[in-house]
C-alpha cells in the first residue's frame, strides 16, 4: 500500500432510500478512506439523492469507487480530480 | 390474502421446496401461512443453525437457500451465517420478522435494527413497509441473491405488514446476468499473453463453481494443458484426474502448487481474489508473473494485485475463447514431478493418522458424495487429502472461517440431495458450536454420517501457539469434552469410538453401510499438525514442513 495520502472528490447518484447514506459511509470507512467533507441533496423529483464526498486515503480510489458501484441503490459514481495536493505521511 | 400468505405463495410459486428457520413473535403470521403451504420447513434448534443449513443447501444444490427468523435475537442469530455467505458468495435469502411499524424505533420487545446490522454482511437488505411491495421486494431479493456475484439478501418484514391485506405478485423469471463477455480486443491480448508465456499456471477459485463454469474450465485445461492450482473454495472445479492439477495453493497448500505459482511467468486467475491465505506475503506472490484476471465482480480487479489484463463478464464464454492448444510440455512435466514427490498422507505407527483416514474415507465414498467440514486442522486435512469431483461436493467455510458451519451445512445438503451420501467431517471444537443441530438430524431422520476427529484441542490455535507463541497453550485444551458417542445417542444417532489405526477401515465401512445417521468418534494424537505451513508474513515458497520443524533435512 502506498504511503502517499491522496484526496479524492466523488459524486454519488443514488436512489433515495432511508438507509442509503449509511450504506455509502459504511463502505467509505470500511474500505480505508477518511471522510473529509460530505453533503447531499435530493434530485429527480425527490426520488434520488446526490451525495458529494471528499475522501482521503493511501489506497487507490478505484478500491472505493468499485465497491460503491456495487451497492444496489447506487446509480452512478463520478470521480473528480482532487483539488488538494498529495501529502506524504510517515 | 394477507402479506404472510402472499409471501409464502410467492416462495412456493418460485419453486422453493425447503426452508430453514425458527419461529417467534413477530414472524408468526408467516409460520401460520407455512402450515397451509407445500413448502417443507425444517425447524432447526438455533437460528444460526437454520441459516447455515440454508447455506449448505445452496452450496450443495446451486439453488438459493432460504432461512426464516423472528425479530431481535432471532434476527441477530442469523448474522454470522449471513456474513459467511457474504464472504463466500452464497445465494441465501433471509426473511426476518420485525416489530409492528407503529412501535419501530421505540425499543420495543425483541426490536433490533436488523437492517442496520446487516449492512456489512449482506449483498443488500430490504425493510418492507407497504404490504403491496412485499412480493415485488421478494422478487428483487431472489434476483439479487442469485445474479452477478451471488450473496445473501435479507428481507425484514414488520408484523403488521405480514398481517395486512397485500397484493400478490408472482415470481419473475429473471434472466441471469449474461452480460456480453469481454470485448474481442482483451480476449485477443489475453490469448497472445498465454501463447507467449513459458510457465503459465491457472489459479482457480470458487467463482468457477458459482458461475456453473466447471465444464468450460475443464475444457480449457484439457485444451491448453496448463498446470492448475485451486483455492479452498475452488476445490472440485478442476477434475482430480487432470494431469496438470497440483492441488490447493496457499498457507496450507501443496508444495507443488505453491512452487508452480511462485515460478510462473503468467497467472491466469479464474474466479479468485488473491485472498491473504492464498498469497502469503503479497509482494512476493508469484513475483515474476503477469496476470490475466477473470471475474464477474470488477471490484476484485486490482484489489490486491494489479492485473495486466482483466476479463469481466461471462466466465463460460471467456474460458471458451481463451482455450488454445498447449505448448508447455517441459513445464508441465516439472510440475508433475514435484507433485509426486510430495505426497504426505501416511505415517508409521498404530495411532490413527487423520490425513490417512481422510484419504481412505475419500476412496470409500460413493461418487458424488457431499463432504461438509468445519473449521480448523481437520478442514485443511479434508482439503489436502480428500478428492472432489465437483465444487458442490465440498462444503467448507472459506472466507469467514466459521467454526460451527459444518453440522448445519451438512443438514442443508442432506435436504437438498437426499439421494447422495452426506458426510460431516468435524473437529471436537467446531462440533460443539452448533451441536444442538443433532436434534434437526433426528427430527428429519437425515442419514448424515459424522466423522469427528477429536484431538481434545482447539487444534489450529494450538498449532500456532506451538509454532509462534513459544508453546504457551492458552485456552486450547478441550480434554473435558463430553463423551461424543453418548451425546449422539441421546439424539438416536448410533456410532462408535475408535483409537487404533487397524480399526479405521472396518469402522468406515460400518458407518457407510449404516442406514441412517452415524457418528464415528475418532481419537487422534493432539501433537499432529497441518503441514506444510506458510508462516505468517512469509512468502509461499518459504513453506515450513514437519521435518524442518523437527530439525531434520527437508
Amino acid at each position: 500500500m502506498s504511503s502517499v495520502m491522496n484526496t479524492y472528490s466523488l459524486n454519488v447518484q443514488c436512489h433515495k432510500k432511508p438507509e442509503v447514506i449509511e450504506r455509502l459511509l459504511r463502505v467509505v470507512r470500511h474500505r480505508g478512506f477518511d471522510l473529509k467533507q460530505f453533503s447531499m441533496n435530493s434530485s429527480h423529483c425527490g426520488n434520488q439523492l446526490q451525495a458529494s464526498l471528499l475522501v482521503s486515503s493511501n489506497r487507490p480510489v478505484e478500491l472505493l469507487t468499485t465497491q460503491l458501484n456495487k451497492l444496489y441503490d447506487v446509480i452512478e459514481v463520478q470521480k473528480h480530480q482532487s483539488e488538494k495536493a498529495s501529502v506524504r505521511v510517515g | 390474502m394477507n402479506g404472510a400468505n402472499a409471501l409464502v405463495k410467492n416462495l412456493s410459486r418460485r419453486g422453493v421446496r425447503h426452508v430453514f428457520g425458527y419461529p417467534g413473535g413477530t414472524i408468526m403470521p408467516v409460520y401460520d401461512a407455512l402450515l397451509d403451504s407445500d413448502i417443507d420447513h425444517l425447524l432447526c434448534r438455533h437460528e444460526q443453525g437454520a441459516a447455515f443449513a440454508a447455506v449448505g443447501y445452496a452450496r450443495s444444490s446451486g439453488q438459493p437457500g432460504v432461512c426464516i427468523a423472528t425479530s431481535g435475537p432471532g434476527a441477530t442469530n442469523l448474522i454470522t451465517a449471513l456474513a459467511d455467505a457474504m464472504l463466500d458468495s452464497i445465494p441465501v435469502v433471509a426473511i426476518t420478522g420485525q416489530v409492528p411499524t407503529s412501535v419501530m424505533g421505540t425499543d420495543a420487545f425483541q426490536e433490533i435494527d436488523i437492517l442496520g446490522m446487516s449492512l456489512s454482511c449482506t449483498k443488500h437488505s430490504f425493510l418492507v413497509t407497504d404490504p403491496d411491495d412485499l412480493c415485488e421486494t421478494l422478487n428483487k431479493a431472489f434476483e439479487l441473491a442469485c445474479s452477478g456475484r451471488p450473496g445473501p439478501v435479507l428481507v425484514d418484514i414488520p408484523k403488521d405488514v405480514q398481517q395486512a391485506e397485500a397484493r400478490f405478485q408472482p415470481p419473475l423469471n429473471f434472466v441471469p446476468d449474461s452480460r456480453q463477455s469481454t470485448e474481442n480486443l482483451s480476449i485477443a491480448a489475453a490469448r497472445e499473453m498465454i501463447k507467449s508465456s513459458h510457465q503459465p499456471v491457472a489459479y482457480v477459485g470458487g467463482g468457477v463453481g458459482m458461475a456453473d463454469a466447471v465444464d468450460e474450465l475443464r475444457q480449457f485445461l484439457d485444451t491448453t494443458e496448463i498446470p492448475a492450482v485451486c483455492t479452498l473454495k475452488g476445490i472440485g472445479a478442476v477434475h482430480p484426474e487432470y494431469t496438470g492439477f497440483l492441488g490447493m495453493l496457499g498457507m496450507h497448500g501443496a508444495t507443488a502448487a505453491n512452487l508452480a505459482v511462485q515460478e510462473s511467468d503468467l497467472l491466469i486467475v479464474i474466479g479468485a481474489r488473491f485472498d491473504d491465505r492464498v498469497t502469503g506475503k503479497l509482494d512476493n506472490f508469484a513475483p515474476n508473473a503477469r496476470v490475466i484476471h477473470l471475474d464477474i465482480d470488477e471490484s476484485e480487479f486490482g484489489k490486491r494485485r494489479q492485473p495486466d489484463i482483466t476479463l469481466s463478464g461471462c466466465l463460460k464464454q471467456n474460458l471458451n475463447r481463451l482455450a488454445l492448444p498447449g505448448q508447455w510440455v517441459q513445464w508441465l512435466a516439472t510440475c508433475q514431478e514435484r507433485k509426486s514427490e510430495n505426497r504426505n498422507n501416511d505415517k508409521p505407527g498404530n495411532d490413527i493418522y487423520a490425513p490417512l483416514l481422510l484419504n481412505q474415507l475419500s476412496d470409500q465414498l460413493p461418487e458424488n458424495s457431499v463432504v461438509s467440514c468445519d473449521v480448523g486442522q481437520h478442514q485443511m486435512w479434508v482439503a489436502q487429502h480428500m478428492t472432489f469431483s465437483h465444487p458442490t461436493n465440498h462444503l467448507s467455510s472459506g472466507g469467514l472461517g466459521t467454526m460451527g458451519f459444518g453440522l448445519p451445512a451438512a443438514i442443508g445438503a442432506a435436504i437438498a440431495r437426499p439421494k447422495d451420501t452426506v458426510v460431516l467431517v468435524s473437529g471436537d471444537g467446531s462440533f460443539m458450536m452448533n451441536v444442538q443441530e443433532l436434534a434437526s438430524i433426528k427430527r428429519k431422520k437425515l442419514p448424515v454420517k459424522i466423522v469427528l476427529l477429536d484431538n481434545q484441542r482447539l487444534g489450529m490455535v494450538k498449532q500456532w501457539q506451538e509454532l509462534f507463541f513459544d508453546e504457551r497453550y492458552s485456552e486450547t485444551d478441550l480434554s473435558d469434552n463430553p463423551d461424543f458417542v453418548t451425546l449422539a445417542s441421546a439424539f438416536d444417532i448410533p456410532g462408535r469410538m475408535i483409537t487404533q489405526r487397524q480399526e479405521v477401515l472396518p469402522a468406515l465401512k460400518e458407518m457407510l453401510q449404516a442406514e441412517g445417521a452415524w457418528i464415528l468418534h475418532v481419537c487422534i494424537d493432539q501433537r499432529e499438525n497441518v503441514w506444510p505451513l506458510v508462516p505468517p508474513g512469509a512468502s509461499n515458497h518459504e513453506m515450513m514442513t514437519e521435518k524442518q520443524k523437527e530439525g531434520q533435512p527437508a
